[in-house]
């Protein structure tokens, strides 16, 4: 028996090993990142309060495709082109 | 105690979080920077756990400054040249408005009014951290709205006391 043939078995069972880690990684990721603290009780009124005289307007998603992105066409430092912005 | 820093992979996400434009901004703007992945996967994060966004109607203003000074320095360009300038610059900002208007809508948001109260907080928060007026504001929706949560990455936020800010712990 060849050396390669014996070391094919474990690399795929090494490779198996590691699919399962990944997708448990992955799905702990997910989990996660699908998890959001609570609102707590004085935020969630002020909210509503907020929401009932019309100062705060609830916009709900209305789009799921991909986050957009403006590509530039060349390299710029972003932070003060912002802080710029604010003036 | 000054603001409490936390990376964008953090956990637990807030449910609902005041958005400065320096956050919605580099999230959406790949600049070539270094900042855009870990603020757009962070973005993601939020819409994953279906955080809802909280930002003033100063975004609208503070978008059109920052694609004025993008498209001076020649990196935001329309889609397509026309032989007119301002019918160049207009397509450009039409184009960038409708990528921040799309990505707003990939969230559940909520505008809050900047209303006279909000001003007062904003000039006393202002004085108190030397800040720039527009992240008062930003500060100043959160008191408002009773949001310790905060992102931005502008660095004047980590005076602001007692909030939670969202900043990658860019330095």
């Amino acid at each position: 028996m060849d050396t390669q043939s014996l070391a094919l078995p474990d690399a795929d069972a090494d490779y198996d090993r590691l699919i399962m880690m990944s997708e448990h990684r992955k799905s702990e990721f997910e989990q996660v990142a699908d998890s959001a603290r609570e609102l707590d009780e004085p935020a969630r009124l002020r909210l509503k309060e907020l929401e009932d005289s019309r100062e705060l307007i609830n916009i709900n998603r209305s789009y799921d495709g991909p986050l957009p992105v403006i590509r530039l066409a060349k390299p710029v430092r972003l932070d003060r082109i912002i802080r710029v912005s604010k003036r | 105690m000054p603001a409490r820093r936390h990376a964008f992979t953090d956990s637990p996400l807030p449910s609902v979080i005041v958005v400065d434009s320096s956050f919605i901004f580099e999230a959406l703007i790949d600049s070539g920077q270094g900042r855009y992945v870990a603020t757009h996967d962070f973005a993601e994060r939020l819409r994953a756990a279906n955080a809802r966004l909280v930002f003033s109607g100063l975004l609208f203003i503070e978008a059109p400054q920052c694609w004025k000074r993008l498209y001076r320095k020649g990196v935001l360009v329309p889609s397509q040249r026309s032989m007119d300038p301002v019918t160049d610059r207009l397509n450009a900002f039409a184009q960038a408005d409708q990528s921040l208007q799309t990505f707003l809508a990939a969230f559940n948001t909520s505008q809050i009014r900047v209303s006279p109260r909000i001003i007062g907080t904003a000039s006393r928060l202002v004085a108190t951290y030397e800040l720039q007026s527009h992240d008062a504001v930003v500060a100043a929706v959160a008191q408002e709205i009773k949001i310790r949560d905060i992102a931005a990455t502008d660095q004047g936020f980590r005076r602001i006391d007692d909030i939670e800010l969202w900043d990658g712990l860019f330095p």
